[in-house]
């Protein structure tokens, strides 16, 4: 039984899942539409806003804000406005998208028929790059809109959009990875998509207040905060160009140790 | 390889303080099909469930063909309908087939093929394109057979295939089972112990979690006992009863029911005690329905 082309089929029915059934496009509509007016209502006006640098920097100056001041330094504002907000808002996206990995087929007992004709290691590592694919379309969806943008605004930004939209496409992959993985894990032990959504909201509260509080006491101990996906967007969002790629180990690391551990468990798990 | 099909050594399954199943050791050979029996709470989903790799044993070990369950060698050999599974309710009921088609490393091309081939076996191929949700529970459990039936698994187990549905749906797995016995092993969890009969010639025995016996039931059940079946008639059970224990060779009739007699003979000295039986019923014009050389699975496990 070969494992990495299971995986591939796996990963293509999660596909046809979000493209093609009455659930999955809903799912996809509803979020090109918030994209479609985030896009339409603040990348483009703050764009232009912050392509003014005058006024850039009386807003930077009033803030007083490192944020506002690295958006100000960024070659095409478009991707400026897009890096902050989809930086925050796909992993909160991923929180929907990916929060039915497993849960509710454990809970109908679709995942025993699957696992009566692949091994568990492909099921587990089958969704979680399904998802991962269906999240890289939307990304890619959403970057390609705001290419538009710059387009509309001044053509001759393209050569250096292109290369600023592969950086942010990257980088928000890797967040989305790492957040993914978190899923894929919770997704194991939620009854359905809603409860994995539920308990995902409620451990990252408390992983947040539990790593500040133990840090307060141990400070050594702040390091454990980068366990918890999406520890490194504050950083990230300082960055401008692919000098972002140097907080690249942190999300890959995280995804790595969040598979490992769904992993291990799946293999142990009654289904 | 092993030769055994499934051979469990020490086999126990723990859920919490609960003890499902207690120390099992078996060894069962492929051939004709086998019936799993037991009271509920026999553990006999739990055997299944460890068969097929969906839990893990507490202690011993279990192995079919030689392969650890769920272990993507054993997977290529076993397919099952697990009791409470049921399909996505997102996909065509083709596309699913096709699907674990697919993981079983057929091509897109071959697993439309087999799909096709094993709503044809299961009768279903009307509503291919169906969602699994409009099925009804007959129409779901042939369903849930089909993809049992994917690729050449050479051992099928079917955990409660006719629980709850009618006869005719229960028919067409009975035939479907006949005609597919050839080519893969069945083992059958029911409480139906006459379905079972009709379909298994081999029965294990499950109570309260412990392995209570193995057997044949062909060779079992035709040791010297005839289980007469009546229909109503004018005659008393005393003189049904007086008329056959009369019979040459008989040692004992037992009355089960007013229309149900066990009768018992020696079959050493008298082995045609049936035809006599007959010729007897028919001289005092006591109509019958039917007679059965031996003891049902019921009489045998539970009398």
């Amino acid at each position: 039984m070969n494992t990495i082309r299971n995986i591939t089929t796996i990963a293509s029915l999660e596909l046809q899942r979000v493209f093609t059934t009455r659930r999955g496009l809903l799912l996809v509509i509803a979020t090109l539409l918030v994209w479609a007016l985030i896009l339409r209502y603040l990348v483009f006006n703050a764009a232009v806003w912050l392509a003014d640098g005058s006024a850039g920097r009386v807003i930077g100056s009033i803030f007083n804000s490192r944020l506002i001041e690295s958006l100000l330094t960024w070659d095409v504002a478009e991707f400026s406005v897009y890096w902050v907000i989809a930086l925050y808002l796909f992993p909160i996206f991923c929180l929907t998208i990916a929060a039915d990995q497993t849960a509710s087929d454990r809970t109908r007992g679709t995942l025993r028929l699957l696992s009566l004709h692949t091994t568990r290691s492909s099921i587990f590592f089958g969704r979680f790059t399904g998802l991962m694919l269906v999240q890289a379309l939307l990304v890619l969806i959403t970057i390609i809109a705001t290419l538009g943008l710059v387009l509309f605004r001044d053509a001759s930004l393209l050569p250096v959009a292109l290369d600023t939209a592969l950086m942010v496409f990257v980088n928000v992959m890797l967040v989305i990875a790492a957040y993914t993985a978190a899923m894929a894990l919770i997704s194991l032990f939620a009854g359905s998509a809603r409860q994995a959504t539920t308990w995902a909201i409620i451990f990252w509260i408390v992983l947040s207040v539990l790593t500040t509080w133990i840090a307060r006491y141990y400070p050594d101990a702040v390091i454990l905060k980068w366990l918890i996906p999406g520890a490194h967007i504050s950083t990230l969002l300082q960055l401008n160009d692919w000098r972002s790629m140097q907080l690249a180990p942190v999300p890959l690391l995280q995804s790595v140790l969040l598979l490992g551990i769904g992993y291990g468990l799946i293999k142990r798990r009654d289904l | 390889m092993s030769d055994y099909l499934i051979d469990c050594q020490g086999l126990s399954k723990n859920y919490g303080k609960t003890q499902a199943l207690d120390d099992v050791n078996l060894q069962l050979q492929a051939g004709a099909p086998i019936a799993l029996i037991g009271p509920n709470g026999a553990g006999k989903t739990t055997f299944l469930s460890l068969v097929c790799g969906f839990i893990l044993p507490s202690s011993g070990s279990v192995s079919v063909l030689g392969h650890q369950p769920g272990s993507s060698q054993g997977l290529q050999h076993i397919s099952a309908l697990p009791q409470d599974a049921w399909m996505d309710p997102a996909f065509s009921i083709e596309r699913q087939l096709r699907h674990y088609a697919q993981l079983r490393g057929m091509s897109s091309g071959q697993a439309r093929t087999e799909a096709a081939r094993v709503l044809d076996l299961v009768q279903l191929t009307d509503r291919a394109k169906d969602k699994p949700g409009s099925l009804s529970h007959g129409m779901r459990k042939r369903i849930m057979i089909a993809q049992a039936l994917i690729g050449e698994p050479r051992l099928i187990m079917l955990d409660e295939p006719t629980a709850g549905i009618d006869p005719p749906n229960i028919r067409i797995i009975r035939d479907l089972i006949a005609s597919q016995a050839t080519r893969a092993t069945f083992i059958i969890s029911s409480h139906n112990l006459d379905e079972l009969e009709k379909v298994c010639s081999t029965v294990v025995h499950l109570k309260e979690g412990r392995l209570q016996g193995t057997g044949n039931i062909d060779s079992d059940s035709d040791e010297g006992v005839i289980t007469l079946t009546l229909r109503a008639n004018e005659k008393s059970e005393q003189q049904i009863t007086r008329l056959l224990a009369d019979l040459p060779g008989v040692t004992s009739v037992a009355l089960r029911s007013a229309s149900e007699v066990i009768v018992e003979y020696d079959r050493a000295s008298q082995p045609d005690v049936d035809i006599a039986l007959l010729q007897a019923l028919s001289d005092n014009s006591i109509p019958y329905r039917r007679l059965i050389k031996g003891q049902s699975l019921e009489d045998q496990l539970f009398a």
